[in-house]
């Protein structure tokens, strides 16, 4: 049996639809990629999975009551804390020195006591996907996780989330085909013309 | 800092001339005079009994207020329910001149606790008015991410509502801290509370001690000023108000909650 699975579900915006009829499952330690153009609403859709939204109709399986560690489209910072600060907040697997050398995977040693408000805007994405893989959460929402990075830390990131995803499922957005192929994830394709998403 | 001390030099020298022009000394006294007259006030322990007295009874008033504005403000926030049970009741206090409720305190509590009540119900609804609306100023996209993470209840306080909270509130303060001493000081007047600076004022004004109203009235002045910033710099301490000019910055705190 999947881990998690949407069946029949709807979302609509003044009466338009922004998707409909997605059935979907996945395994509970599987990486999937929503793969759209701008406006097909990945966002809305992975917010409807993170609880944020309610579905005009259809059922959500395996996500209720469970934590979610999520990469938000913006950064979502408490900009006057450090990044270590910052993690803490949400209560991560680890502290201390051990967080630490967490952080030096992704962020350079002389940015570590500085509050988030002197990040480049690099960094700061860089801390929010450090933060939900540190957390407890049991399934991994990103959207657009290494959106705003250069390759050679887009590279560090990809390469931090497989050795920290932990067998935890993870479904994420990206416009860029490279970076499932990287993650080595199965691919979700956007259907235009039924406002659906369709497993490969 | 310059020009401003030519300014307060200025003005001073503006009321001294002014003062020695008009030669009627009921009317307008010099700086000067009012130095001597604050001088002479000073020597005796009644200045001190009515300074302390009144220093008690508008502080103690702008303390429960600011509790109870915290809380209520809070509850209203959780709960429109509340909100809605509060509007009139806060509309009633902004509106309601403070002569009358002077007039009314008088009748309830008596002049001693008087000025306490006037304090309290000058400053509570812009406390609760300003804490409502710094919640509602918290950042919709942190609370969401709070709740998607489950923060807990303090942390998320502490660190998503409390910096929203603050600019607000600091306003509040300011505002509410000088309206205090204004309306607590007018409210002992009309009631003349026995060891009160108001009741020193309306002593002064009966026995056309001009020099010792002036000496009175800069004592508020310099009583509002002081506790003013005693009180800003203690909860910009506690981390409830942000500090003059704006944020504190280069110094990342680790602790949470």
């Amino acid at each position: 049996m999947a881990g998690y699975a949407v069946r029949g579900l709807k979302k609509s915006y003044n009466g338009s639809p922004v998707f409909q009829s997605v059935n979907l499952e996945w395994n509970e330690d599987g990486i999937y990629c929503l793969m759209a153009p701008s406006g097909a609403g990945k966002t809305t859709f992975l917010r409807v999975l993170m609880g944020l939204e309610r579905p005009d109709i259809g059922i959500l399986e395996g996500f209720k009551g469970r934590r979610i560690g999520a990469v938000f489209q913006e950064d979502r910072l408490c900009l006057n804390l450090n990044a270590a600060a910052n993690i803490l907040l949400i209560d991560p697997v680890c502290r201390g020195e051990k967080l630490r050398q967490e952080l030096l995977w992704l962020l350079p040693q002389e940015s570590l006591d500085k509050p988030v408000s002197e990040y480049s805007g690099g960094m700061r994405r860089r801390v929010s996907l450090l933060r939900a893989l540190l957390s407890r959460g049991e399934a991994l929402l990103f959207d657009e996780p290494f959106n705003g990075l250069d390759t050679e830390s887009r590279r560090a990131a990809i390469e931090y989330v497989r050795k920290r995803r932990g067998g935890r499922l993870l479904l994420f957005t990206t416009h860029h085909e490279e970076e499932a192929e990287a993650l080595g994830a199965c691919m979700l394709r956007w259907n235009g013309a039924e406002r659906t998403w369709i497993q490969e | 800092m310059k020009r401003k001390a030519g300014v307060l030099l200025f003005w001073l020298l503006f009321w001294q001339t002014a003062a020695w022009y008009i030669h009627r000394p009921v009317f307008l006294v010099g700086p000067w005079e009012t130095l001597l007259a604050l001088g002479r006030l000073a020597c005796r322990a009644e200045f001190w009994r009515a300074v302390f007295a009144s220093l008690y009874r508008i502080g103690t008033g702008f303390f429960l207020a600011f509790l109870a504005g915290l809380v209520f403000g809070g509850l209203a926030y959780v709960r429109t329910f509340f909100r809605d049970l509060l509007r009139p009741v806060i509309l009633l206090m902004k509106t309601v001149p403070v002569a009358s409720f002077v007039i009314l305190a008088l009748l309830w509590t008596g002049a001693e606790q008087m000025t306490l009540v006037i304090s309290f119900f000058v400053v509570f609804p812009m406390i609760y008015l300003n804490t409502l609306a710094g919640l509602q100023a918290a950042d919709p996209q942190l609370l969401e991410m709070a709740q998607v993470f489950h923060i807990r209840p303090l942390p998320k306080l502490w660190q998503i509502y409390r910096p929203a909270l603050a600019p607000f509130l600091s306003g509040a303060c300011r505002m509410a801290l000088g309206m205090s001493w204004k309306s607590g000081i007018a409210a002992e007047v009309i009631g003349t509370p026995n060891h009160s600076i108001g009741e020193r004022l309306y002593m002064a004004k009966i026995f056309f001690d001009t020099d010792e109203l002036f000496a009175w009235t800069a004592v508020v002045v310099l009583l509002s000023f002081l506790f003013e910033k005693a009180v800003l710099a203690f909860l910009n301490r506690v981390g409830i108000c942000e500090g003059e000019g704006g944020a504190r910055k280069g110094k990342p705190k680790n602790r949470i909650g």
